[in-house]
Formats: structure tokens, sequence, C-alpha cells
């Protein structure tokens, strides 16, 4: 068992939390887009080795938030509120 | 007429039968609850309550408390009569009645953070600013009421949360009471406490 720290809540069990995919997989103009480039944000995953940044939800309080966390250790490195500011 | 109610479990009533010394367990009924979404420095200034609200490890007391749920939502809980003006309301907060949706239950003695630690990894007073978790595997709100711990848990998961508590109230039995503990599980199983 891993503790995430909640941007809100602080220090929480990981079985609280839910996984949003990969930080900064943002979606495209819908006008625009190529077939590639959309199949890309649909599918492809960059699966980075290292520190990654994802995007998590707290399912108790609703907060959504990125995460940075090593994906070969599992260390978590922080965690920061995806509101305005990013503030508390 | 068609009738679904037999579906659905009572809401368990009175006390725990437990057999473990320094516990007791008790359901509440009838308290007020209202959830307040949105500006809550603003709403909370307006029902006289404390803007932050207690968290897990927060201590509430009194007729009138404020428990935070999450950044911008909070539950205010009133002794007897339900606030006023539910809905939206201007200058961007909404109050929804929730006494019906949350069943509360009430943890007490020395024993009682034994069982809170069968329900959450989370220290009894951890000091999170959110009083609302994870508890034994379903969302429960958890804070300190005055000499208690109180639990809120959603309506249709009460029967039970009532059962485990019975059950995770057996600690040391065969030890310390001869297996008594174990008895009051099974009582708790079988039913509420009349
Ligand atoms: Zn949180």
């Amino acid at each position: 068992m891993q503790l995430f720290p909640c941007p809100f809540c602080g220090p929480r069990s990981e079985a609280e939390f839910h996984f949003g995919g990969d930080a900064g997989n943002v979606r495209p103009d819908e006008d625009e887009v190529s077939a590639d480039r959309w199949s890309s944000y649909l599918y492809m995953r960059h699966n980075q080795k290292g520190m990654s940044p994802s995007i998590w939800m707290h399912m108790t309080c609703g907060e959504l938030f990125q995460l940075d966390r090593d994906t070969l250790t599992h260390s978590v490195a922080g965690s920061k509120a995806l509101t305005e500011g990013g503030h508390r | 007429m068609h009738d679904e109610e037999r579906k659905w479990s009572r809401l368990p009533g009175g006390e725990l039968r437990l057999a473990t010394p320094g516990l007791a367990i008790r359901s509440i009924i009838g308290l007020s609850q209202s959830m307040i979404s949105g500006d809550l420095a603003l709403a909370t200034m307006k029902f006289g309550v404390d803007a932050r609200g207690v968290g897990t490890g927060g201590l509430a007391f009194g007729g009138r408390y404020s428990v935070r749920l999450a950044r911008d939502r909070m539950l205010i809980v009133t002794g007897d009569r339900v606030l006023p003006e539910q809905g939206w309301r201007d200058g961007g907060y909404a109050l929804t009645e929730m006494s019906a949706a949350l069943a509360v239950f009430e943890i007490r003695g020395t024993s009682a953070n034994e069982v809170i630690k069968r329900g959450t990894d989370l220290p009894v007073d951890g000091g999170s600013p959110s009083a609302a978790l994870v508890f034994a595997g379903v969302n429960a709100i958890l804070y300190r009421f005055e000499d208690a711990l109180r639990l809120h848990v959603d309506r249709g998961h009460a029967a039970f949360l009532w059962q485990w508590l019975g059950v995770a109230a057996e600690f040391d039995a065969g030890e310390s009471d001869g297996g008594k503990g174990r008895q009051a599980g099974r009582n708790a199983l079988a039913g509420p406490a009349e």
C-alpha cells in the first residue's frame, strides 16, 4: 500500500485514487485534427521510464491533480492541484 | 401496489450489542445534514459555522457544526431543524438537503480507535483537512465529535457498515472475554439491536 498526496487532503491510501492518464495529453481541436494526431491522443501512451507526470482524481473529495511519480521506483516527487493557480 | 420497500434493509437503530470492553456503538437518528457546494466562506458566515470545517482529526461539538468534504464542499450538521433555502443561492453556493442520504453512527469508548484502525489506514488523529475517506471499503465521513467518533455513510451502505462494525468490534475475543466478543459479532450479523 502506498500513500499518495492529495493537494487538498494530504497523504491518503492509493486505493482512494483513480488514474486519469498522462499529464499533458491535451485534447486536439476536433475541426483541424489529423487522423494520426487523433489516434495518438486516444491510444498512444508515453509509457515513460522514470519520473512521469500523470493526472489523478482523489475520489473521496473529487480533487483533480497532477502527480509526479517515478515509474521505476514508484516514489512520488509531489502533486499539484489543477485548480486555478494550483493553490490550496 | 408494487412495493420495493422490503428490498431495503431497515436503517440500523439503537445500540450495537457488544461484549468488547470500553466500546459502545450506536446509530444516531434525526440529525439534519445539509451539503454546501461552492463559496464556503459566504455560506459558513451565513449559517454561523466554522469556515474550515472539521477534517478527519478535527473535533466537532455542539448542536450545529461544519464538516469539510472537499476544497469546495462541506456538510453542515444541525441537531434538529433543516437549514432553510435549499437549492442554488445568489452569491455562489448551493445547499442540498442530505439528511436521508447519510446514516450516522457514533463510536465511543477507550477502544474506539481500535475499530477505526480496522476500517482505514488513515491515522485517527491524522489531521487531514477533509473528513471524507474510504472506510471499510465504502465512502464515508469520519471525525471526532465531543468525546466520541462520528461516522457518516451512504444510506444504502448503512446495513453493511452496521454489520461490519459489529464484526470489527470483536477484537481480543477469546483472550480477554472468553469469546463473548465473537458472539457479539454474530449478534450484529443477525440484525440490529432493537
Ligand atoms: Zn482529496
